[in-house]
């Protein structure tokens, strides 16, 4: 009886199967044509680093009209960390300020936008999405680097751009893989130098200690700091990190003090900055502070108490928004018109704008309008002003670098102003090409 | 001797036998539809059901143990995540098909579940849950704490599966293939199980401890044996899952609590103790916020609560509970309707 019941069961079963095969047979799909390529009127010429032939499936320019240039993005805008989606709003003001000024040669930008709530899986869905469903011609501002690389494969291999997204922890090697992706942020390693350089050339400091995130954004930033303090002849005395679900840092923080070190690197990201910079106060430690960028912004300085936070050191390639700076002026009026709901003082917002200034820039710098003719301009930046970068930042690109961004200004935190002043006004560290020594 | 039925007594048995077929003809017109949608739908459709089918996996595993077995546990995402890491080193790292990493992505979980299933007899209820959910809040740290091996938070990237030339299929479309392949199989295991031995004993073992070991069930063995089940069924499910998304990152959702607790409330939604409950509850929590999100992502988390709370409190059962009342009592009202016209009309001269 029960085998019957069980041969039964099988029947059904067996039938899906052998019919799935069959349509398993007669299955397969054709890819979609290529739609050429679109002239542009103001392109500069290039080096042809990437070429039509090196591309699988490629398909030029999908999502160009004679009108309009559609672009897609996958960021955090739900979750714990949408406040990084804030990056996305900020560009999304820029190309809509743009677009009011007749956009790029004639062509609207018209941004896509998806929620993945910093999770790589959602992010992957959603780039295939854009590409797939809404035909977006580049992917832009993917804000997370595991997100980045969950489809940097797939689109290198077709060449389409992933344009000032997160791969700032991506090695040398990897960003060679792929050179249809560049850089939103100034990579991490470079932070790191800048930040330990500052310390150990600048002020002196000899023992500098360093706490960090763990994962590929902590270790990439060390290395900077390792090299950064080799070369000015300091001495790295402490190296302690921290899992962001940690729920106190006290004990690495103790490790740290013991060590003797006189300035304090700090890698962290969210609330464990402030967190870090009250452990520090309330040991009675004082060594000199340096921060990442990822620290910086005033919202999670404004949580540390004011005696932790005051005179710490950080960096930034985005300016200090003023109000009688016509650039900041014009970024406050766009946000505050296309994104009433944005905090304009965020530094995640102008940074996103700025990433929007480099992208118009290297679509405007395309001699032609196809997704190989945009990487080729991503990699051909050569100097190119970007209005929102403090002044004497410049992007730049090579076959080789990836990274647009590669100076800094130093800046110090003022906690009664809850602002961030530059140190000098010419005090920009350059580290253009120094990429693959920090490995 | 046969004693003729009266019109009341056949009805019963008719609707049941009605309401069988009807089951028996929906399954099979479901899984085809499954079968065809590959060929029908373009790749990012498909790459987003065959996640689907694979989140179905642990759920399944889940309801087996939480469903039937009434042992509530939050950290499904761990074995999900010890498949996918296994099948994510070995075929990075060391050059194995995905196929070949198979029997180490089952029984690596298998091993874990019985482990964690021991405690299981002596710490009960929602303490046992906070012991699972505390293991899952760790799982991350632990991806972590050996980036070397794992990738850390940027990830371990791996080839991902590719159909035989012969067969003449996209990737998307063979990953979705091998998925329902997959779940159809379980699905048909845990149906057996659940109808069998094992599952009488769960039930009994879910409804009342005691009295299930004095009619002879022995707990402690079907609670690991069940506990090892429920993991194996994850960690095929997090093979499956590596294999067809290329990468695997302590930041992907589903290896954490988050991915415990979408687990869990799939469970809840389709249906807590039904063979076909964990895909239904797969296909609403994978989909459903997806598609609030692009209404309006803040939003999107709010409504989506909502809706829980609302399937929870009219549909305790699930919707595959629900349904299956809603369809008992139409085939018991048909047939009845149909019993008493026949007997009405064989009464006619």
């Amino acid at each position: 009886m029960s085998r019957r019941n069980s041969n039964r069961q099988l029947v059904p079963l067996t039938w899906c199967l052998a019919g799935l095969l069959l349509v398993a047979a007669c299955g397969g799909r054709g890819s979609d044509a290529d739609t050429g390529g679109v002239k542009n009127d103001s392109g500069v010429k290039v080096a042809q680093v990437v070429k039509k032939d090196d591309c699988t499936g490629y398909q030029a320019s999908p999502g160009i009209s004679d009108d309009e240039i559609k672009l897609g993005s996958s960021y955090p805008d739900s979750g714990p960390l949408a406040s990084i989606g804030e990056t996305n709003k900020g560009m999304e003001s820029y190309f809509k300020h743009l677009n009011e000024s007749g956009g790029i040669n004639g062509r609207k930008i018209t941004l896509i936008g998806k929620d993945d709530q910093y999770d790589p899986t959602k992010a992957s869905a959603n780039v295939n999405e854009l590409l797939q469903k809404d035909r977006v011609f580049a992917i832009v501002g993917v804000q997370s680097t595991t997100g980045t690389m969950a489809v940097w494969d797939q689109l290198a291999r077709e060449c389409v751009p992933i344009l000032e997204s997160t791969i700032s922890s991506a090695t040398r090697d990897q960003r060679a893989a792929h050179r249809n992706a560049i850089d939103g942020l100034v990579p991490y390693a470079s932070e790191g130098y800048a930040l330990a350089g500052y310390l150990t050339k600048t002020l002196g400091e000899k023992k500098v200690a360093v706490i960090t995130q763990d994962g590929s954004f902590g270790d990439a930033a060390a290395r900077g700091v390792e090299r950064a303090i080799e070369e000015n002849g300091g001495k790295l005395v402490a190296h302690e990190s921290f899992q962001v679900t940690d729920p106190t840092v006290r004990s690495q923080v103790t490790t740290l003090k013991a060590s003797g070190a006189d300035a304090l690197v700090v890698i962290a990201a969210g609330t464990k900055c402030p967190q870090i910079f009250d452990t520090v106060a309330a040991s009675g430690w004082k060594p000199t502070i340096a921060t990442t960028f990822t620290c910086s912004n005033t919202t999670l300085m404004g949580l540390a108490k004011p005696a932790s936070t005051d005179g710490i050191i950080s960096d930034g390639w985005v300016r200090v928004r003023t109000a009688d700076d016509p650039e900041s002026k014009t970024f406050l009026d766009a946000v505050k018109k296309y994104a009433p709901g944005v905090n304009a003082s965020s530094e995640n917002v102008a940074i996103g704008w700025a990433q929007g200034q480099i992208v118009a820039a290297i679509l405007e710098r395309a001699t032609e309008l196809t997704r190989v003719g945009v990487i080729n301009s991503a990699l051909g930046l050569d100097g190119v002003a970007v209005p929102m970068a403090v002044d004497g930042v410049k992007a730049s690109t090579s076959a080789d670098d990836s990274a647009p961004i590669e100076s800094v200004q130093i800046r110090t935190f003022d906690s009664a102003a809850g602002a961030w002043t530059p140190v000098t006004t010419d005090a920009l560290v350059d580290m253009t090409g120094k990429l693959g020594d920090f490995e | 001797m046969t004693m003729p039925l009266s019109a009341p007594a056949v009805a019963p048995v008719v609707a049941a036998r009605t309401r069988v077929r009807i089951g028996y003809l929906l399954v099979l017109a479901a899984i085809l539809a499954a079968a065809v949608v590959p060929f029908l739908a373009p790749p990012y459709v498909v790459q987003n059901y065959t996640r689907v089918l694979i989140v179905a996996l642990p759920t399944v595993g889940l309801n087996l143990l939480t469903g039937y077995g009434g042992v509530i546990s939050l950290g499904q995402s761990v074995f999900f995540g010890l498949g996918a890491y296994v099948t994510a080193i070995l075929v990075a790292d060391h050059g194995w098909a995905w196929w070949q990493t198979l029997p180490l992505a089952v029984a690596l979980p298998l091993a874990a579940g019985v482990l964690i299933g021991i405690p299981s007899l002596r710490i009960r209820g929602v303490y046992f849950a906070i012991v699972t959910l505390v293991l899952a809040a760790w799982f991350p740290n632990v991806i972590q704490r050996f980036n070397e091996t794992t990738g850390g938070n940027q990830g371990k990237s791996l080839t991902v599966m590719q159909a035989p030339g012969w067969l003449g299929l996209a990737q998307d479309q063979y990953g979705y293939l091998v998925s329902l392949c997959f779940l159809l199989l379980v699905l048909l295991l845990l149906r057996n199980l659940a109808r069998g031995r094992t599952g009488r004993a769960l039930t009994a073992m879910r409804d009342n401890e005691v009295a299930a070991a004095t009619q002879g069930v022995d707990v402690a063995r079907t609670k690991i044996y069940v506990s090892g089940l429920s993991a194996a069924a994850a960690g095929l499910g997090g093979c499956l899952y590596a294999a067809t998304q290329g990468i695997v990152s302590s930041e992907t959702a589903y290896f954490t609590v988050v991915g415990a607790i979408e687990f869990l409330a799939a469970m809840v939604i389709g249906g807590a103790g039904t063979v076909l409950g964990p895909i239904v509850g797969a296909l609403v929590t994978e989909r459903l916020p997806v598609l609030l999100s692009d209404v309006d992502p803040q939003l999107a988390v709010a409504a989506y609560g909502v809706l829980l709370i609302v399937v929870v409190r009219v549909m305790p059962a699930g919707l595959v509970g629900f349904a299956t009342t809603l369809a008992r009592r139409l085939t018991a009202r048909v047939t009845q309707h149909h019993t008493t016209v026949n007997a009405r009309n064989e009464g006619k001269p």
